[in-house]
């Protein structure tokens, strides 16, 4: 069972797609929140899978994308969606300790 | 009550698929379609001739002002409300004149939509809250206008003073209520007055008489 945690305004769309996701069996939504540090203190909680955002446009994302990984962490798989348009955003945290350059270059060339 | 039969045209797909979900978790409410764009919408409405369609603007193909101007002549008793993100006042009036009984923004919330579709059976006109700032501000701004058109067909005292009531936000119900009639005589009196003056819903009636004239805005500074 994977275990989502909403983090969105309550609107139409977002009840939407909660309303789908609660009919499918393998997943679950453990919470929902409204505002980001609630969302951090929840991820913490919770731990969940995935944290499902719905957001008004991209600068609100990107700030709150920001600010979850920064204090969350590891494990944790942040997915986008927006009313603009039907793309799908996905973000992984992955946390390294940088030697050099070099790592960074391999970060940067690394294909996923 | 009989179900409400209502066709969803959106092309974001996830929109779509979430509020047919969500309306059709309601025990009155029939989802009888989903389009995804504006041709698909005029197409559906003729095969399943809805009571409400939901109706994005921005859609390929055909958008959703030209799908609606295409429906309400084919079909002048099929409700159309705008759901959309569009909230420029260019639209608004277009999508009003070309028939849309309701102007609603997609950040409302579920619960808000299921009292909008309730509000449409009794003969509301649901519009957002800023969208509904925006027409008032027309009210009290108006544009000065060089629109020699004669006035239509006159209107009885009666049609005026519901006329009036329509203008200043009151439901059929309201109406009937404080002009002691029933709701269904209401009715006539607003098919009479549309009928007058060529017009296709109480929005576009409200707008017409305030601009014209016809009756004071209740919104005029003292």
């Amino acid at each position: 069972m994977k275990r989502v945690l909403f983090y969105s305004r309550h609107s139409l769309f977002s009840e939407g797609i909660k309303a789908l996701i609660d009919q499918t069996p393998d997943l679950e939504v453990v919470g929902w929140e409204t505002d980001v540090p609630a969302a951090i203190e929840r991820c913490k909680d919770l731990q969940p899978d995935t944290l499902l955002m719905v957001c008004k446009d991209a600068s609100e994302s990107l700030m709150a994308i920001g600010h979850i990984f920064w204090t969350v962490g590891d494990h944790l798989r942040i997915i986008e969606l927006t009313l603009q348009g039907s793309e799908i955003w996905v973000y992984s945290s992955e946390h390294m300790t940088v030697q050099g350059i070099q790592d960074v270059v391999k970060v940067i060339e690394s294909p996923e | 009550m009989e179900s409400l039969r209502v066709l969803l045209a959106d092309d974001h797909a996830l929109f779509r698929q979430g509020v047919k979900s969500l309306l059709e978790s309601r025990p009155n409410i029939t989802v009888v379609g989903c389009a995804a764009d504006g041709l698909q919408a005029v197409e559906m409405a003729r095969e399943t001739l809805p009571n409400v369609i939901l109706m994005d603007v921005e859609m390929p193909k055909c958008n959703g002002l030209e799908a609606t101007r295409q429906i309400k002549r084919e079909f002048p008793t099929i409700q159309i409300v705008m759901l959309t993100v569009v909230e420029d006042e260019e639209t608004i009036f277009e999508a009003i004149k070309a028939g849309a009984q309701g102007y609603v923004l997609k950040n409302l919330e579920a619960y808000q939509l299921y009292d909008m579709l309730e509000g449409l059976r009794r003969g509301d006109a649901p519009l957002s809250g800023s969208i509904a700032a925006k027409i008032l501000h027309e009210f009290t701004h108006p544009a000065a206008s060089d629109d020699k058109t004669p006035l239509r067909e006159e209107l009885s005292a009666r049609e005026r003073e519901v006329l009036e009531l329509i203008v200043a936000g009151l439901t059929n119900k309201e109406i009937a209520e404080k002009l002691f009639i029933t709701e269904n005589t209401v009715k006539t009196y607003l098919g009479n007055i549309l009928a007058k003056l060529h017009l296709q819903n109480r929005i576009q009636a409200a707008v017409y008489a305030v601009c014209q004239g016809l009756v004071p805005s209740p919104f005029a500074p003292e």
